[in-house]
């Protein structure tokens, strides 16, 4: 016996063994190891990302043009759904049992997820009324975008979930769900108006249920408001432009010519921007999309077209400064460029005329003798190719062909041949001012935007600078705090100033007694200029750029109206229309029969 | 009566209470919610109160007893233990695949809770009777049968987890002289399975064997016996080498459900939503807990139900979370208080009977921690059997109370038997 009670040892070593395991294996993943904890406060503390509402958009005259209408968003988490009343969500939702069963099958089971967005209140409403014994279904606070003018859709773009490119692109600033903008104004200034997103840390249950708040909100961090913007847009003037431009094709931008900024920014055919909010976004944008007028194209900031004959005041004011021509130089004119056996043709003009009459009448013989003098002058000792290459730089000092980085998204250069594009063409020393001429009346390669013919006109009516053009004026971070103006530098020409008196004179006299008599306001002086572009494809465009008044410009105004025919005829009257609502606060005294006429002209075929 | 007044053991009994009370504060903080009372009765907690209540009632009845009243009785209530255990086999309820639970008065039961506690008497009845030997082959098939009857019931019942614990009582048999050969052999041959399980791989684990068998051959080696002793090395090595090439085929035998949780013991990512879930969850309620843990009631991750039967299997989780490590061993060592005690007590008692009943109490508290506790830090596989003292359940707790209380009962006479001898 005493041998056998000897083995109350080894038992009770086994035994203390055994603990002194479990002690240190303890040790190991409690004090050794920070893995677990980490896991744990990955599973208990749930991040939630606060969303801040997004700055609203005013206009001009402070007049609120966009802003944020309060909805719900509607989410689902599938392991925990029970809804007695299936037949509320298929009634008032209008969602059938085929499209619930569908998201369900895709949905992340235990996680909770956007079932349905932008509920309005009062839907919201019934739907709680009807859901109240329901479980897994919860509802967040969401806004929408809202538009108490429903125009200018295509300046301030639109909202919407972001793509998960966009959200690998963006380093984190972004999350599923977020809404940002993709086209317009929402898209440049999106990080202004989209705010900062705030952190909510809150204890979460096995089910994933929100059970309070985290350490008191200690580590929570409040979002931070979108910036609210003014836009330099006038919202009656764009409404009035969009209603004359009714049933056409085209443009209408209007720029205060000393600060650059715009004042109306047309594109026709256009959509109401309360289309794509909401649920029906995708809905309507694919239809947009899919319309043959296309809706969605941003034409002032897209489409390029040939100038026409509005391109004579920048061949003009290039031949001024570079001493080819003075305002005393004469042109045969004789229905053609007689030079280059009678191409560009033209009217039979009083011949010769000298250059205020030339813009008068837009005689095409004199800018194509003017161009090629010019091009070919003594005067650059390296030739021809001096020549070319000092006229392009001073169509591009005038914006032509290249960006003017406006805040919009997808703007376009236009064109302005260079001369090694022109060696590609033509091959090196194979082309001279003959080859090119048409460019002398803007019916050769060169192709611009409308914003930027505007911006010309802007530049003429600025007598030799520019301030480029922009949507956005002003931001501030909260409705308590002033506005912040922001500062946009002049860009100076090199031409001098009595070049453009000149030119401006002449432009006068257009509208007064030339081609642009439509134009003509009796309580403003109008200078302007017209052009009838030449269509391959069909009836011309009609161009017209022009400002008002004369002295101390207020408005610089590009017209494009597609297959309307002559400049003078539709254009004209166009600009002068969106001059005097805009002098004259809003009221058309003047123009009231061209209203009646433009109104009602329709110029799509079909329409 | 032969014993001075109230001569019962104070530190077993208040270690008892100390576990008790820690195990009603663990229960408490899981199953709390804000604004619940602590003596609401509806909830968990407060049953548990209940029982607590209850089984110091019957603590003091028991103390009250006369020790050869319970010894005589020992055969009684086994019978009747093994009479509740068909009983369920006929009429049970089945819970988690398990039919092991008895409605009684509207209170669930588990006879194989009692089951435990009457074997412990009937083996310690029998096996102090007069002229009981180990060597004894008879006799040793039927202390043998007392064990193995109701464990196999139970194992009918398809409760694996409580049937183990019959095993427990090998150490008890080591104590009253058990050839160490067998328990030696048992857990070599635990062990060859496990490291054949960890490498996978049975050729390595044979080629050890060879290597162990020709080194203990080396130390053990007589020359007068050489060639005998040689074979029964070479026996031996085949043997385990042909036990390490069938573990995948055991295992293969075992339900879907077991052969899982001795797979996730080596691999807890192989199944995250399923067996492997439990033990990945409690070794991060556990291991979150830090060296002091997280204050007491501020366990969120048990708080919030992320390891299932908190309340019950894996109540040590909360333990491990809100106290940490210092709080979590200090609990261990409680344990480890209690048993060295109890096997204090028996070895102490005067009568036979009572060390056997004290070894059995032993093995049985003993083996419940150790899987319990090593099940919630992925030492041992998953097996449901609850963590004395602590888990919540009325047939647990009153069971180990009575168990407990039968040995303080059983020792407080050793005065009187030595005061006889004298």
């Amino acid at each position: 016996m005493d041998n056998l009670s000897t083995r109350r040892y080894i038992i009770f070593a086994l035994i203390a063994l055994v603990f002194l395991v479990f002690i240190g294996r303890l040790f190991s993943i409690q004090v050794l190891s920070t893995e677990y904890a980490r896991k744990a406060d990955n599973y208990v503390i749930k991040t939630k990302p606060v969303l801040p509402p997004r700055g609203n958009i005013y206009d001009r005259e402070n007049r609120i043009f966009v802003s944020n209408e309060p909805m719900f968003n509607m989410l689902i988490t599938p392991a925990e759904l029970q809804i007695p009343d299936t037949s509320a969500i298929v009634e008032i939702l209008g969602i059938s049992s085929a499209e619930i069963r569908a998201w369900l099958d895709k949905a992340p089971y235990r996680k909770e997820s956007v079932f349905a967005r932008y509920i309005d209140p009062e839907t919201y409403g019934r739907l709680q009324e009807r859901l109240w014994n329901a479980q897994g279904i919860s509802f967040a606070a969401s806004t929408k975008r809202s538009y108490r003018y429903e125009v200018g859709a295509n300046i301030l773009g639109y909202i919407s979930e972001v793509s998960q490119a966009e959200i690998d692109a963006s380093e984190g600033a972004l999350i599923p769900g977020d809404l940002i903008g993709k086209a317009g104004i929402e898209r440049s200034h999106d990080t202004t108006l989209r705010g900062i997103q705030g952190v909510k840390k809150v204890l979460k249950n096995v089910h994933n249920r929100e059970v309070g708040s985290y350490a008191d909100g200690r580590f929570d961090q409040d979002p931070v408001k979108g910036k609210d913007i003014i836009l330099g847009i006038d919202t009656e003037l764009q409404a009035f432009g969009e209603e004359l431009m009714q049933g056409k094709k085209g443009s209408i931008v209007a720029i205060e010519p000393h600060s650059g900024e715009v004042l109306a920014f047309v594109s026709a055919p256009t959509y109401n921007p309360s289309e794509l909010t909401g649920r029906d976004l995708r809905t309507n944008w694919r239809r947009l999309r899919n319309d043959t007028l296309n809706p969605l194209y941003n034409r002032p900031l897209m489409a390029r077209y040939p100038p026409g004959s509005i391109f004579k005041i920048p061949v003009a004011l290039a031949a001024l400064n570079e001493g080819i021509i003075t305002p005393e130089t004469y042109y045969k004119c004789g229905g053609g460029f007689w030079r280059n056996r009678g191409k560009p043709g033209c009217r039979m003009h009083a011949t010769p005329l000298k250059l205020e009459t030339a813009i008068k009448v837009s005689c095409n013989a004199y800018f194509a003798a003017t161009y090629m003098d010019f091009l070919h002058s003594d005067h650059f000792e390296e030739g021809f190719y001096q020549g070319y290459q000092t006229w392009y730089d001073y169509m591009s000092q005038l914006g032509v062909g290249h960006k003017l980085s406006v805040d919009l998204p997808y703007e376009v250069s236009g064109l302005l041949p260079t001369t090694d594009r022109y060696d590609r063409w033509y091959g090196h020393d194979r082309w001279v001012a003959t080859t090119v001429i048409s460019n002398a009346i803007g019916q050769g390669e060169i192709l611009m935007t409308p914003l930027q013919m505007a911006n010309m006109v802007a530049i003429v009516a600025n007598r030799g600078f520019y301030v480029p053009p922009h949507f956005l004026v002003a931001e501030r971070s909260s409705a308590d705090e002033d506005w912040t103006s922001l500062h946009y530098e002049q860009v100076q020409t090199t031409i001098a100033r009595p070049h453009f008196e000149t030119v401006i004179e002449a432009m006068e006299s257009v509208v007064a007694e030339g081609t642009a008599r439509r134009a003509y306001l009796s309580k403003w002086a109008v200078c302007g200029k017209t052009g009838t572009v030449q269509n391959p494809h069909g009836k011309d465009h009609a161009v017209f750029i022009g400002f008002a008044p004369k002295e101390r410009p207020r408005i610089a105004v590009a017209v494009v109206i597609e297959n309307a025919g002559g400049g003078g005829s539709w254009a004209a009257p166009t600009a002068a229309l969106m001059m005097e609502h805009y002098l004259n606060e809003g009221k058309i005294e003047d123009k009231t029969y061209e209203l009646q006429r433009v109104r009602q002209a329709r110029f799509i075929p079909g329409l | 009566m032969n014993r001075k007044r109230l001569d019962f053991d104070a530190l077993t009994i208040l270690l008892y209470f100390g576990l008790v009370l820690l195990g009603w504060m663990t229960i408490y903080a899981v199953t709390s919610v804000n604004g619940d009372v602590w003596y609401d009765f509806s909830t968990i907690h407060g049953k548990q109160l209940i029982w607590i209540g209850l089984g110091t009632l019957i603590g003091g009845i028991i103390l009250s007893l006369d020790h050869r009243f319970l010894e005589a009785l020992s055969y009684v209530f086994y019978a009747a233990a093994i009479a509740l255990l068909v009983l369920v086999l006929v009429a049970g309820k089945e819970v988690n695949g398990a039919k092991s639970w008895l409605i009684i008065a509207g209170q669930p039961f588990q006879p194989s809770e009692f089951a435990k506690l009457a074997t412990a008497m009937a083996l310690a009845k029998y096996m102090s009777r007069m002229g009981f030997s180990m060597y004894d082959w008879k006799q040793f098939v039927v202390a043998a049968g007392i064990v193995l009857t109701p464990a196999s019931i139970v194992i009918l019942q398809n409760d694996t987890g409580s049937a183990l614990v019959f095993g427990a009582f090998l150490i008890v048999f080591f104590r009253e002289g058990l050839n160490p050969l067998v328990p030696l052999l048992l857990i070599f041959t635990g062990a060859v399975a496990i490291v054949t399980l960890w490498c996978g791989e049975p050729l390595y684990v044979s080629g050890g064997l060879a290597a162990l068998g020709l080194i203990s051959y080396r130390i053990v080696y007589e020359r007068r016996s050489w060639l005998r002793l040689a074979v029964i090395h070479a026996l031996a090595v085949l043997l385990f080498a042909g036990l390490s090439f069938s573990v995948d085929f055991i295992v293969g035998k075992l339900k879907p459900h077991q052969q899982i949780r001795i797979e996730v013991l080596f691999d807890p990512g192989k199944d995250p939503q399923g067996a492997g879930y439990n033990v990945i969850q409690s070794k991060i309620a556990i291991g979150s807990g830090g060296l002091t843990g997280k204050g007491y009631l501020q366990g969120k991750y048990t708080k919030y139900k992320f390891v299932p039967k908190q309340e019950t299997d894996f109540i040590y989780c909360t333990i491990g979370e809100e106290w940490g490590w210092l709080g979590a061993s200090f609990v261990l060592l409680l344990f480890l208080g209690l048993l060295g005690r109890v096997q204090f007590l028996a070895e102490n008692a005067k009568t036979r009977y009572a060390r056997i009943y004290g070894y059995s109490v032993l093995s049985i508290v003993f083996f419940h921690v150790l899987v319990n506790v090593g099940m919630t830090i992925g030492l041992v596989p998953v097996i449901g059997i609850p963590l004395p003292f602590f888990s919540y359940g009325g047939s647990s707790l009153l069971a180990f109370t009575v168990l407990i209380f039968i040995l303080v009962n059983l020792y407080s006479y050793r005065a009187s038997v030595l005061g006889s001898k004298v």
